[in-house]
């Protein structure tokens, strides 16, 4: 499990390093973006936060467990630069909560870096976005690091050149490893945003 | 140098996420969550202090709860449900002697449920015998008695214990000192519930929380303080050794007599019990808030069907234990999805074998908890229900 955390956690390195040359040209087909290398972004994110089902880590299934959890709020700040007219990299800290059957609330602090790569249509951008990072968790007296995988993906539409205003959608798999009670949180995250241009 | 920096962050994250949840000690919340079980709610309140807890037989209301107010419940019906008499969803107290008064202190002698009152305003009040099934009411207008010899004496706690034909009732009576001294305390008993003679145990500065007598040995223990004392007679209870030098500030919580044990919880982590011929401790190390968790209370048996080696002991901030002294270990419980439990302070238990082997837990400040205990192993069998 350790060689699968460390081949994803590069792959994002590389895949940011190495998108800038690929990319810098905008031969994509929708129209260039019109920001460029050392542009940076701030969003603030708000919305729901959907608990999907729980799956033993490791493992690919179809249904998992269903999640014995309430639908919850989640929200986030995050901070994003160019590094090519499509390309952005960044980080983001965020919290949601949802709650067990017997209204146990668990919370989540994730930290995650994450890349996106931006089709603009104008007048609306669509960033596709792979996060990586912990996930800080607390439930009753537990507390734990997880390990955060989160693509996603976001429709804003470009009021003017500072502001963009959308929805975005990410899909949550949060990793625990702890033996044979090693389980894979898959939660949905629909949130509002808003996306400032600097 | 712009992209670098975020590109330098994004490493660092991703490696510090790596790093942190790749570990064999990561966590198994999801695990827990996965089993959580509905707690079922009942009709008391749900942040009661229980004080006393009483089994008074197999009739309609076999269920008695001090907890300021004395509650009565009624066997668990088909569906699992304890009725506790109320109007829109609030109990429907015993009767007290007098109106707002509170009992610290209850238990059955005699075919009789005695307990010991003060009233709202703080003033004495002393010990009732109550009126029988289904009332149980403690008030003398409607036939209960107010025990003349103790008339006006502070009760902090009462205890049967005794040969099996011939109980005694104790009862613990509190004076409040003078000036800025605390209270004082004085161990009594009766053998009939109305006439009471002092045992030798009187003007202790330190409160008197537990008796117990064992048959094989014709010996009564009483707890006080660090203190155990002992004796066949009570007028001339001494000082025992327990085999074992307690820790600087321990105190001994209170007496369980079960078949050929006595069990006592201690302030410090530990639960001694002895077999009429060696005392044992059981001990953790678990802490509440950098102290040794203290135990408040041990049950009978809960394996009631078994080999009667299984135990539950109540903790102060960690809800319960469960003893074996087969192996002499306490296992803790570690149900964390049963917050009000599991955080507890279980301070009485009470195991109804004749109801499904049924256990209560009272707390302080979480109410009733009650769940039914496989009487073969001693484990919890099924969901909790907080009365």
């Amino acid at each position: 499990m350790k060689r699968l955390c460390s081949l994803v956690c590069a792959f994002v390195v590389l895949l940011a390093c190495t998108v800038t040359p690929l990319f810098a040209a905008g031969d994509s087909g929708n129209i260039p973006s019109q920001y460029t290398l050392g542009d940076q972004t701030m969003s603030i994110n708000a919305g729901l936060f959907i608990p999907l089902f729980l799956l033993p880590t490791g493992t690919v299934l179809l249904a998992g467990s269903p999640p014995h959890l309430s639908l919850g709020g989640v929200g986030s700040l995050s901070w994003a630069a160019y590094v090519a007219p499509q390309i952005r990299i960044g980080a983001e800290i965020g919290g949601s909560f949802t709650f067990s059957p017997n209204l146990n609330a668990l919370l989540m602090l994730p930290v995650i870096a994450k890349a996106s790569y931006v089709f603009t249509l104008y007048p609306f951008e669509i960033p596709v976005t792979l996060g990586v990072g912990m996930n800080i968790i607390s439930y009753v007296d537990q507390h734990y690091f997880d390990f955060l995988i989160r693509p996603g993906a976001a429709f804003y539409y470009i009021f003017n050149s500072s502001w963009s205003f959308g929805l975005n959608v990410n899909y949550w798999i949060d990793m625990q490893f702890s033996g044979s009670t090693s389980r894979t949180g898959n939660f949905l995250e629909t949130s509002l945003t808003a996306l400032y241009h600097y | 140098m712009k992209s670098r920096f975020a590109l330098l962050l994004i490493a660092m994250l991703a490696l510090i996420g790596a790093l942190s949840a790749c570990t064999a000690n990561g966590g198994a919340i999801y695990a827990t969550i996965e089993t959580e079980k509905k707690i079922d709610v009942s009709t008391l309140d749900q942040t009661i202090t229980v004080l006393d807890l009483l089994n008074v037989g197999s009739g309609q209301f076999p269920y008695l709860v001090a907890a300021g107010a004395v509650f009565k419940g009624t066997v668990p019906d088909v569906n699992n449900v304890i009725g506790w008499p109320n109007v829109g969803g609030s109990p429907i107290a015993v009767t007290p002697p007098v109106r707002g008064a509170l009992c610290l202190a209850m238990t059955s002698f005699n075919s009789g449920i005695y307990g010991g009152f003060f009233t709202s305003d703080g003033s004495t009040m002393g010990l009732y015998k109550s009126v029988g099934s289904p009332g149980f009411s403690f008030a003398v207008a409607d036939g209960a008695t107010a025990v003349a010899a103790m008339a006006g004496k502070q009760i902090t706690h009462l205890q049967v214990a005794g040969p099996i034909l011939a109980p005694n009732l104790f009862a613990v009576v509190a004076t409040p000192g003078t000036g800025t001294s605390g209270f004082t305390y004085e161990l009594d008993y009766s053998a009939d519930g109305s006439s009471f003679t002092a045992t030798n145990l009187t003007g202790l500065t330190t409160q008197i929380t537990g008796v117990g007598y064992l048959p094989f040995n014709s010996t009564y223990y009483v707890t006080s303080g660090p203190t155990l004392y002992s004796g066949a007679v009570l007028g001339s209870l001494i000082s025992t050794s327990l085999g074992f030098t307690l820790a600087n500030g321990e105190e001994l919580r209170g007496v369980t007599v079960d078949g050929s044990y006595i069990f006592i919880p201690s302030s410090n982590g530990a639960v001694y019990y002895y077999n009429g011929t060696t005392w044992a401790r059981a001990t953790t190390t678990d802490e509440v808030n950098g102290r040794s968790v203290g135990f408040l209370t041990v049950s009978t048996h809960v394996d009631t069907a078994g080999s009667g080696v299984i135990y539950l002991v109540g903790a102060d901030g960690l809800g319960f234990y469960t003893l074996n002294v087969t192996n002499n270990t306490l296992t803790k419980f570690s149900d964390v999805t049963v917050t009000g439990l599991y955080a507890g302070a279980v301070r009485r238990m009470l195991v109804d074998q004749t109801q499904n082997n049924t256990v209560f837990m009272g707390t302080a400040g979480t109410g009733l908890w009650r769940a039914t205990f496989d009487p073969a192993t001693g484990a919890v069998n099924s969901t909790w229900i907080h009365e």
